[in-house]
């Protein structure tokens, strides 16, 4: 028996979970614009009856949110 | 004494000119607006390279193996796909008409010397156009599932719930589009390689009008890499939806006295080039979609671009008093260096 231990290797969905949980809790909320977000991750990290415009409330641009509020209604759609 | 008639009246006269239907020519194969390549069969392989190299301090010491240094060779096959365009005609229908005229006599000659000078001459106009629809717009079936099953953000590095609703009301076509191929690959070449989606960057896409439509090009131009304006042997393009045209002219000539003149057009002339912040704009069938590259990274795969041209016809086989043409393609859309392509609105 070998006493090497077994390295396993982070998938890319894990690398950027990791990523996430770094990015709550420097900044306390998770961008839904930085590289590599999903909105199921981002959806995901909204409080029970939160919505996506109170979650980003002066944290982004209001034309970022915008954009942001159409695309959500075209993944609804 | 009165003329007495009886049977049906007829017009006695036709305008010579038969009207045909505008077979656009946007200029993509003839002008070679993106990087032709030909002699390719059945596949092909295309190969990327990328070399990193590290400055260190100075040592006198022999020269050993650097892991910062790389010089990076990726391979990528791609699959042409063979298509045709075939019909029959058949003269007969032509009987009672016109056409009567240019049969040669004989109950067997009902072929028209007029429908083909008039009519049949427009198929290859037809497939040029169609072929270059088929390049800036439509996916295969399973590039749509792909696409579709892609996990869409807002951000660098996923696709936009947007893009997604746009490739799925694409037209379903045999060969993927540009637009499609930047969108999802299994170039060998990207950060993640295989298939998935493609490494391209990202500009969020808003509906525009002549009063927006700078505001969109503004941020389609901060999008592009630095360094891609910066390469002076390979230019960049903008490739626009045809309508684009009509907004930027109307947006250079809109009333007032703040109005400016975002884009440059070359001359006076309708059909003039265009620029903005000095890159050209190509104005090509692309819905939704604006590609922001060099040419040399938008390829185009054929065996024969000629292929295009190129009608068989005859009649039909065992006595039929049909005749045939057949037009057959190989072809295929990649990219390369996509970390250098700005898909608006992917």
């Amino acid at each position: 028996m070998s006493g090497k231990k077994e390295v396993k290797k982070e998938t890319p969905a894990q690398i950027q979970a990791k990523k996430n949980a770094a990015e709550i809790k420097a900044n306390g909320f998770l961008n839904p614009f930085s590289p590599g977000v999903t909105y199921k991750a981002y959806l995901a990290t909204l409080k029970k009856d939160e919505t996506v415009a109170e979650n980003l409330k002066d944290k982004i641009s209001p034309a970022k949110l915008k954009w942001l509020l159409n695309d959500l209604q075209n993944l609804k759609n | 004494m009165p003329i007495i008639f009886s049977g049906t009246k007829l017009p006695q006269s036709e305008i010579k000119e038969i009207q045909s239907e505008i077979y656009a020519d946007w200029g993509t194969f003839r002008e070679r607006d993106v990087n032709i390549q030909e002699n390719h069969k059945s596949g092909t392989e295309v190969y990327e390279s990328k070399v990193t190299v590290a400055n260190k301090a100075y040592s006198s010491d022999a020269v050993t193996s650097d892991a910062n240094a790389k010089a990076e060779v990726d391979r990528s096959a791609v699959n042409l796909v063979k298509t045709m365009f075939s019909d029959v005609i058949d003269y007969n229908v032509l009987l009672d008409t016109r056409f009567e005229k240019s049969m040669k006599q004989g109950a067997f000659n009902t072929v028209s010397t007029e429908f083909d000078n008039a009519v049949l001459q427009y198929i290859t106009p037809a497939i040029s156009e169609d072929m270059e629809e088929m390049t800036w717009d439509g996916a295969t079936t399973a590039q749509k599932a792909a696409i579709a099953a892609l996990t869409p953000g807002a951000g660098q590095g996923s696709i936009s719930a947007a893009a997604q609703v746009l490739v799925a009301a694409m037209p379903t076509r045999l060969v993927n589009s540009l637009p499609a191929t930047i969108l999802y690959n299994d170039s060998q070449s990207k950060d993640t390689p295989g298939a998935g989606l493609g490494d391209y960057k990202k500009v969020a896409a808003t509906a525009y009008d002549a009063t927006t439509i700078a505001d969109e090009y503004a941020k389609m131009f901060n999008g592009i890499e630095p360094k891609v304006l910066a390469d002076k042997l390979n230019p960049p393009c903008i490739y626009a939806p045809l309508a684009d045209r009509q907004l930027m002219l109307t947006a250079n000539n809109s009333k007032g006295a703040a109005s400016n003149q975002n884009f440059l057009f070359a001359d006076k002339t309708l059909h003039s080039k265009c620029y903005y912040n000095g890159i050209e704009v190509k104005f090509k069938p692309l819905v939704g979609f604006h590609i922001i590259s060099p040419a040399k990274y938008l390829i185009l795969l054929f065996d024969l671009i000629n292929d295009m041209n190129i009608l068989e016809t005859g009649k039909v086989a065992n006595g039929a008093d049909q005749y045939y043409y057949k037009n057959v393609q190989a072809f295929a859309t990649w990219c390369t260096n996509q970390r250098y392509i700005t898909l608006y609105g992917g």
